[in-house]
């Protein structure tokens, strides 16, 4: 059907109805205040580093990226896995690990966007050519997290997406512990689709 | 027809939770201002469950109260109501709205039968001329537990019964009505009871009033996990406030030869009343 | 269509006799209830204002609502904007048939689906197959019933009531090596036979849990990554979207994120939760070239002007069917279509034509657990009470309860009547009493005893009593 139509006949249906007691045209004030603990970055991370557990993931705290990386470095070595991962991600000692072919990679590093504490959710993007597919095909992923980026709440990362909205990214994804399903007879396994270990570094110095 | 999306109706989670929108909650009857009860016993309950209502007017008195019965109420219209006959349920109710018309406080033996003239009067008789009668026989109609507890204050019962008991919350009684400590807190003040609760009070018996024979095999299914629940308490007496529900659950425990006693919670108090 | 009613609700008792008879699969859903009811209120436990959140995810819904026309303008706008093409499909046929000519214009073969209950509303497999386009389901549970050609049954666990060994049977079909009857060697192996798809198909086909107004977004929740391989790896995504799944902007994703999750299956998020907008920006991304939304109607602006409008809130989470004692009983296949449980007794006579599903709102006791635990506190009950008396009003159902329900009113009107009644019933009903209870009945009461005794009518009535106990006073 064409648009218009398509919206007329909507338009007409809801004016044949009483009219809603709130006829104001500002968005409703939706979410009640919830802070489940205070704002303190200790806080935070302790939080979001108890959620990993229990989702099952691997998660450390780290001082430096380059501590992050020499880890990277030896879990590679002692799988020993191929990795996938964007350019401006890699550094030079995983270059003979690194392939274009996700497809194949063992395991998929991604630069975290964002991170919530109050779910353990990691958020990712498509800016700064970063692909979908690298937390996604590989069997393993593992992300690079700053501490700064880790807010309390979803509702957080919300308003930090709002105040960016003119560049938003063609894909954001909240990756929340490993891919599980338990549509076999309610037990649940992990790793139906998407990556089954997950491995977070938290870095505290960025 | 009224729009659904602008009259949201009451609920009230089973743990008591706040209304959303819509009919006023339990208006506040100071105990100073009655004296007098009028006694809403229900169609079951004068055709099938006389002793329920009797008790009830006897733990009233006790208290202090005189108890009359409007002469000519039969049925609130329930059972059409939930039948989708829309006009049969007004024409039942029309005539219950008038039989209470010199009311002053409306005591209800049955939680249903208060949801019914409390929750859905309102919309049964919104635009009609009885409307205002009907918003107003809502606001002073109480289910007994509720009233002794909520609207009397009752603090402490001279009752005893020395036996093992446990109690089905009636699904209109606590969601509709959000009706749960008040029974706790009565059976509380029993002397001697041994209590055992249900691991799920809130489930439905599958009673659902004219469901339990169109389905009746649905129905059966739900009443049976219920007596499971009833029997894995071991307790030897049912109690609850709605006949129906306990009517249901009775039918199925005789039906599996369970020595279980069902009673209305105005019985326990009435018999169990220590003069 | 007097003929489909009968066929529908002939269906319908039947598959309430097979499901009551088989304990097996009477253990299953009570079991998976349990479980899931534990799930949602740890959940909802921890969120101290959870009411508060259900209250803002309800008010949230119908300020969308009340204004759809103007937030679908937007989000058509704002994703066009954004690269992507939209389609308004006015009912099912226009959705299927754009999605054909596409699947056509792009020449494939094989199309991967994520979870989509509105495609299954719309029979869109059907179409495509009709078509010759294979479209596989990639999400476990709607993959299992596809093998099985069965209906989802339940919105969220589609395969729920299948067990391991019928499970394991379905996928030997699709393979010469062995799978022992174990849910991880068996997830493996859908894992391994669906990736091949994912990688070769042309065309990816999800649903749309959201869509924002303001960014011409669609947000996709889910479990699994089937929805993110479906949305990512094909050079073309068609989303399927409901009129209904407007969201003015992404603050208003807070509520509904925060809820569904903890209804749904108990978790503070779902493993991944997508905003989608538009197609990939530049040849430096991964992503879709195309991404088409097709916007479907079937049905919904109608509700939206009648007083069902609260049922277009839902945002289905499941837990009314989780809580419903009734569904307990008789699972997902017995309401006869796609959704199930206490939203499916409201939304698909709404859907469908309330001729054909007069039953359905009569296959529930009202108990309210539904409201309950609705994440957009839908009245549900209040809608079924509404649904049966449509039902009346058009006289679709039987003539003899509605005689009855007359009758018995206007005995309510007279006292005397009513005692006479009560008199003649205690009379009639002597011959069965035994010990104060009637095991076997006729007319209504048999349906009664079939499973329980009936109490008999006492030698007096409450009246008969109270009148004594007057005149003795």
């Amino acid at each position: 059907m064409e648009r218009r139509a398509f919206v007329k006949r909507i338009r007409d249906e809801l004016a044949g109805g009483d009219p809603d007691g709130s006829t104001c045209e500002a968005r409703p004030c939706v979410a009640p205040a919830a802070p489940l603990y205070g704002r303190s970055v200790e806080e935070l991370q302790t939080v979001f580093l108890a959620r990993q557990e229990e989702l099952g993931v691997e998660a450390t705290a780290v001082a430096t990226r380059r501590q992050a990386q020499t880890a990277v470095g030896q879990l590679l070595d002692e799988r020993p896995w191929s990795l996938v991962c964007s350019p401006d991600l890699s550094w030079p000692s995983i270059e003979e690990r690194r392939t274009e072919h996700t497809a194949a990679a063992d395991f998929g590093l991604v630069q975290a966007r964002w991170a919530i504490a109050e779910s353990g959710t990691i958020a990712v993007d498509t800016a700064d050519g970063e692909h979908r597919a690298t937390s996604l095909l590989p069997p393993a992923v593992g992300f690079f997290l700053p501490l700064s980026r880790l807010v309390p709440r979803l509702g957080d990362l919300l308003e930090k997406l709002v105040e960016t909205r003119d560049s938003l990214p063609a894909c954001i994804t909240m990756i929340t512990g490993p891919s599980a399903s338990a549509d076999i007879v309610g037990v649940r396994v992990v790793g139906v689709h998407g990556p089954g270990e997950v491995h977070v570094w938290l870095i505290e110095d960025e | 027809m009224t729009d659904a999306a602008h009259a949201l109706a009451p609920y009230h989670d089973s743990a008591g939770a706040e209304t959303i929108s819509g009919v006023d909650p339990l208006p506040p009857t100071s105990p100073r201002v009655v004296t007098r009860i009028s006694l809403m016993i229900t169609c079951l309950g004068d055709a099938l469950f006389p002793q329920v209502g009797l008790e009830a007017a006897r733990v009233l008195r006790e208290l202090g109260y005189r108890v009359d019965l409007p002469s000519r109420q039969v049925c609130c219209g329930q059972a059409a109501f939930n039948s989708g006959c829309q006009g049969a349920a007004r024409r039942s109710a029309e005539a219950f709205l008038r039989a209470f018309s010199d009311s002053e406080a409306v005591v209800c033996v049955s939680g249903s039968c208060t949801a019914m003239v409390r929750h859905h009067y309102p919309k049964l008789f919104a635009g009609t001329s009885q409307e205002q009668e009907a918003l107003r026989l809502g606001a002073r109609t109480h289910e007994f537990s509720e009233f002794l507890v909520d609207v009397l204050g009752v603090q402490s019962l001279p009752v005893a019964c020395h036996r093992s008991a446990t109690f089905h919350r009636s699904c209109h009684t606590s969601r509709l009505l959000g009706i749960v400590e008040a029974p706790e807190r009565l059976l509380a003040m029993v002397e001697g009871l041994d209590y055992h609760p249900l691991a799920r009070p809130d489930e439905c018996c599958g009673f659902g009033g004219t469901f339990s024979i169109k389905y009746p095999q649905i129905s059966t299914a739900m009443v049976d996990e219920k007596v499971e629940d009833v029997l894995s308490t071991g307790a030897k007496l049912l109690l609850g406030l709605d006949m129906s529900c306990l009517m249901n659950i009775e039918g199925r425990l005789r039906r599996r030869g369970a020595a279980v006693e069902v009673k209305h919670l105005a019985q326990l108090l009435g018999e169990g009343w220590q003069r | 269509m007097a003929a489909l009613a009968k066929l529908q609700r002939a269906a319908h008792l039947a598959e309430i006799e097979r499901t009551l008879g088989d304990p097996v699969l009477q253990q299953t859903i009570r079991t998976r209830q349990d479980n899931r009811r534990c799930l949602q209120q740890q959940a909802a436990a921890e969120l101290p204002d959870w009411q508060a959140w259900k209250e803002a995810v309800a008010s949230l819904r119908s300020h969308t609502l009340t204004h759809l026309d103007a937030y679908l303008e937007e989000f058509a706008d704002n994703l066009e904007r954004r690269g992507g093409q939209i389609f308004f499909a006015a009912d099912a046929a226009e959705a299927c048939d754009y999605v054909v000519r596409l699947a056509h214009a792009k020449e494939a073969s094989l199309i991967v689906k994520a979870k989509s209950m509105l495609s299954e509303e719309i029979c869109l497999n059907p179409a495509l197959a009709a078509a010759g386009v294979q479209a596989i389901e990639t999400d476990l549970g709607e993959f299992i019933i596809q093998l099985a050609h069965e209906r989802p049954f339940h919105i969220l666990g589609p395969a729920s009531h299948k067990t391991l060994e019928q499970i394991c049977e379905l996928f030997r079909e699709l393979t010469p090596e062995y799978l022992p009857p174990e849910p991880q060697a068996l997830a493996a192996f859908a894992r391994r036979y669906l990736r091949e798809k994912f990688l070769s198909a042309e065309i990816g086909i999800t649903g749309c849990n959201f869509a924002v107004a303001s960014e011409g977004a669609i947000v996709l929740v889910t479990n699994e990554g089937n929805g993110r391989l479906c949305s990512t790896l094909p050079p073309t995504h068609v989303v399927l979207m409901g009129i209904e799944r407007l969201v003015p902007d992404l603050s208003g994703l807070d509520p509904l994120l925060t809820v569904l999750p903890r209804s749904a299956n108990g978790l503070r998020a779902t493993t991944y939760m997508q905003i989608i907008s538009g197609p990939r920006r530049s040849d430096r991304e991964d992503g879709p070239r195309e991404l088409h939304v097709v916007i479907v109607d079937n049905g919904r602006s109608h509700i939206l002007g009648t007083s069902y409008r609260p049922i277009l809130h839902c945002i289905r989470c499941g837990a009314c069917l989780d809580n419903c004692p009734v569904y307990r009983n008789i699972g997902g296949h017995a309401y006869g279509a796609v959704y199930s449980g206490p939203i499916g007794a409201v939304l698909t006579p709404l859907l469908e034509g309330i001729d054909s599903s007069a039953h359905l709102p009569f296959a529930s006791s009202l108990c309210g657990a539904c409201n309950d635990v609705c994440s957009a506190r839908i009245p549900l009950t209040d809608l079924l009470l509404d649904l049966r008396r449509d039902v009346v009003a058009q006289r679709l159902s039987g003539r003899g309860w509605e005689l009855g329900m007359r009758s018995f009113a206007e005995i309510t009107r007279h006292p005397d009547l009513w005692r006479a009644a009560v008199r003649l019933a205690r009379l009639a009903l002597k011959p069965w009493v035994r010990e104060g209870f009637i095991r076997r009945g006729l007319g209504p009461l048999r349906r009664w005893t079939a499973g329980r005794d009936f109490p008999a009518v006492p030698p007096k009535s409450f009246r008969a009593l109270w009148r004594r106990d007057a005149d003795a006073s």
